[in-house]
């Protein structure tokens, strides 16, 4: 649609416009650019997290419904998981199913005594086992071949990830949105609560916004996606959308789109609806998870940019990718733009230090104490803040690494994220000591080149810059407490 | 035998909130016209509300203990007044408020099931806030008739949110009208709120109570039991004073206990 295409225009043609008034060098002009693109989509993220945060106070769905029982095929999908936790899955689901449909396991592992360990545990449990040999569509391609197979003897599907569990009400509280027919999803909050790294501890605190303010404000614009698991899902709509898209690694966000381009509305209730869940433990896990999930959203951009659906809704759908491309690509700018300037004393653009930070330094610390504040009522305060910062920080590689795959047309194979509890030290610390290592010959280069300077508008650009490496130091040492966590 | 005077004191009850209601208003008022004063620098204005402050807040005082005697005198003055089972068929046919009141596990909501059931000439539905699991399993083996009614699980959370008459207002009329609209094909329907605890503000400490008898005001006002043939049973369970506010609007109140031969309940019709 045009109006998708000029939105999209405007955010990346008005830093162009910023840059032909402010090139200091050809060299570095599209550092240059691509800091005005930070600012301006720094701005657009946050004003959509403003309208998603004063919208996330309402309640759109209704607050009373009939009961009405609709056959229900809960899944639990596995992939070479422990056995152990799919079983306790199993369990719980079972248990909030109760009378109102039949229970599946769609078991992709390849890992022969897993298998055969699931198989057996259903077979006495009287719990209908699924196994496919070849895994075309990974996860995607399991549920869409059952939905082909089975899909017909049913209303609805659940989906549970095998680390995810439901709470004994969770069929009882979430079906009665189906009757309006025009739902074609309801999503609850993923639960992170096993925390047994700092890794899981930042992961959780960065879930925190997301689940409260972005989702529940994507709830009232009727733009909130499906995550994977923890939702039940209108099998005919499904059927209309032509199943889960099996061609990006994250089929619910393409699928949800897909969803709401035919007509069809989506409810997220923000409820404790998964009493279990597992976050990634080690930063290793964690990097394949961001991995997978910015990947899957830049597959997804073609299709948004093509999608009819509400202004608002694709204003959602946009700064979900773009925060993707902030908190990776760009973010390598933000960091390389003032190392740049104070090692080769190459100025990035021509602008009045006191009036860049005088207007630029209070949008900043605006978007930071809005944050903060947008959280005051969750338990996320100063060290849930700077957690997130620092698990933010983190996924910086994998995402530029998704980003450049997305670019490139390279394919990244689909790697589920790996659980377990053992704690050891990511080779990616390499990275991270180099960048600590850089930053902090910055800064004694700064200071020496402030010290030797007579010039008062070079001495604040040099201030200016230093802010920023230092700002950057912190986040980054930030990152070795959790990089250095001591082995459990 | 009803004792008399507990209609006194339920009809005193209502003229203390009311004035209570004003009251807080009228300090609100005063509050604002003593900071508009005193960016004036006027002084001798800003004395005289000060001692309107007082007076009026020395009222509030008086008048908060005033109520508080009064329902120590109501819950003291509900004695029973006949058995449970001789009012099964009154209340069948009866249109307005019940209040079924005590402490968890006395056995209020098996009797609310066992009277549903046996009222088979009216639909039936219950508002489901909280024990869904239990509620279904009782929906099954007691009254398969009844149907359910399931409240938004959100919705208990963003109660706590609330801070202002606009949005007792808003909610109240909200969530009503959602009832009226699902029961609109029943008929003269029996509608359980399992637990009215939930579902209205009494719970929440920091709540005035002005604004809790508001919520109860506006969703009965549009419920309007009477003139829409609905019998409205409030199921609550009666932990710090909880069920206090929700006393001013029932027309009867059913306070179960428990007793050596099991549940026992105590009838008190509150409206004349």
């Amino acid at each position: 649609m045009i109006r998708n295409y000029i939105i999209l225009l405007s955010i990346f043609l008005i830093p162009v416009i910023f840059t032909i008034f402010t090139i200091s060098n050809i060299l570095v002009s599209p550092i240059t650019y691509a800091l005005w693109l930070t600012i301006v989509v720094g701005i657009f993220t946050t004003a959509v997290y403003i309208s998603n945060y004063l919208k996330s106070s309402e309640i759109k769905a209704p607050l009373v419904e009939e009961f009405k029982a609709y056959k229900v095929a809960a899944l639990v999908v596995s992939y070479n998981e422990d056995p152990s936790t799919i079983k306790e899955t199993l369990f719980s689901v079972r248990e909030a199913l109760d009378s109102l449909g039949d229970l599946f396991l769609l078991d992709d592992s390849t890992d022969i005594e897993k298998v055969r360990e699931n198989e057996d545990f259903c077979n006495k449990n009287n719990i209908h086992y699924v196994h496919r040999e070849n895994r075309r569509g990974y996860k995607a391609g399991a549920i869409n071949d059952f939905l082909k197979k089975f899909g017909k003897n049913y209303d609805l599907i659940a989906v549970f990830d095998s680390d995810q569990r439901p709470v004994k009400s969770f069929f009882f509280d979430l079906l009665p949105f189906f009757n309006d027919p025009e739902i074609a999803f309801v999503q609850v909050p993923q639960a992170y609560t096993e925390i047994y790294s700092r890794l899981a501890l930042g992961a959780t605190y960065q879930q925190m916004p997301f689940h409260n303010i972005v989702m529940s404000g994507r709830d009232v614009t009727g733009s909130a996606f499906i995550l994977g698991s923890g939702f039940i899902a209108r099998i005919s709509a499904l059927e209309k959308a032509n199943y889960f898209d099996e061609n990006i690694v994250t089929e619910d966000l393409a699928t949800s789109l897909k969803l709401h381009s035919l007509g069809y509305k989506s409810i997220y209730v923000n409820y404790p609806g998964i009493w279990y869940g597992e976050p990634p433990q080690t930063v290793d896990a964690y990097m394949i998870q961001q991995g997978r999930w910015s990947l899957g959203s830049f597959q997804a951009f073609g299709r948004i940019l093509k999608t009819r659906i509400n202004t608002r809704a694709f204003l959602d759908y946009l700064a979900g990718v773009l925060y993707w491309l902030k908190e990776g690509p760009l973010t390598i700018v933000e960091l390389l733009a003032p190392i740049i300037f104070i090692n080769f004393q190459l100025f990035i653009f021509k602008v009045d230090p006191v009036i860049f930070s005088l207007a630029y330094y209070p949008v900043f610390l605006f978007s930071i104490i809005l944050f903060v504040y947008s959280m005051r009522e969750r338990s996320y305060g100063i060290s849930g803040f700077l957690y997130h910062q620092f698990v933010e920080f983190l996924m910086m590689p994998p995402v530029t690494l998704s980003f450049i795959a997305w670019i490139s047309g390279r394919k990244r194979p689909f790697r589920v994220t790996p659980k377990g509890k053992e704690i050891r030290i990511s080779r990616w610390i390499i990275l991270y000591i180099i960048i600590e290592i850089i930053l902090i010959i910055s800064i004694i280069k700064g200071i020496f080149w402030y010290l030797s300077s007579s010039e008062l508008a070079l001495k604040y650009s040099i201030i200016v810059n230093l802010s920023w490496i230092f700002y950057f130091l912190f986040i980054n040492t930030g990152t070795f407490i959790i990089f250095l966590e001591r082995r459990k | 035998m009803i004792d008399s005077d507990i209609f006194k004191y339920i009809e005193e009850l209502e003229r203390v909130n009311e004035e209570l209601a004003r009251l807080s208003l009228k300090k609100k008022e005063l509050s604002d016209r003593i900071i508009e004063s005193s960016r004036k620098n006027d002084i001798i204005p800003i004395n005289s509300l000060v001692e309107e402050l007082g007076n009026n807040e020395n009222r509030i005082i008086d008048l908060k203990r005033r109520k508080e005697e009064i329902l120590k005198n109501i819950k003291s003055g509900l004695k029973s007044i006949e058995t449970l089972m001789d009012n099964f068929n009154t209340f069948c046919n009866y249109n307005g408020i019940i209040s079924v009141t005590g402490l968890p596990g006395t056995g209020k909501l098996d009797m609310i099931f066992r009277f549903i059931n046996y009222c088979s000439s009216r639909d039936s539905v219950v508002m489901v806030l909280s024990d869904r699991e239990r509620i279904f399993e009782m929906v099954r083996k007691i009254s398969k008739r009844t149907d359910i009614m399931n409240v938004n699980p959100v919705y208990v959370e963003k109660v706590s949110d609330i801070k202002n008459i606009d949005q007792v207002a808003r909610l109240a009329t909200r969530l009503s009208k959602d009832i009226m609209r699902i029961i609109r094909d029943k008929r003269n329907p029996i509608i359980v709120v399992h637990r009215s605890n939930d579902l209205s503000l009494d719970r929440i400490r920091e709540v005035s109570n002005v604004l809790k008898e508001e919520f109860w005001r506006r969703f009965i006002e549009n419920i309007s039991p009477r003139e829409n043939n609905i019998l409205l049973i409030f199921n609550c369970d009666d932990v710090d004073g909880e069920c206090t506010n929700l006393m001013i609007f029932s027309d009867y109140l059913i306070r179960s206990e428990l007793s050596e031969g099991g549940s026992r309940f105590l009838i008190t019709k509150l409206r004349l």
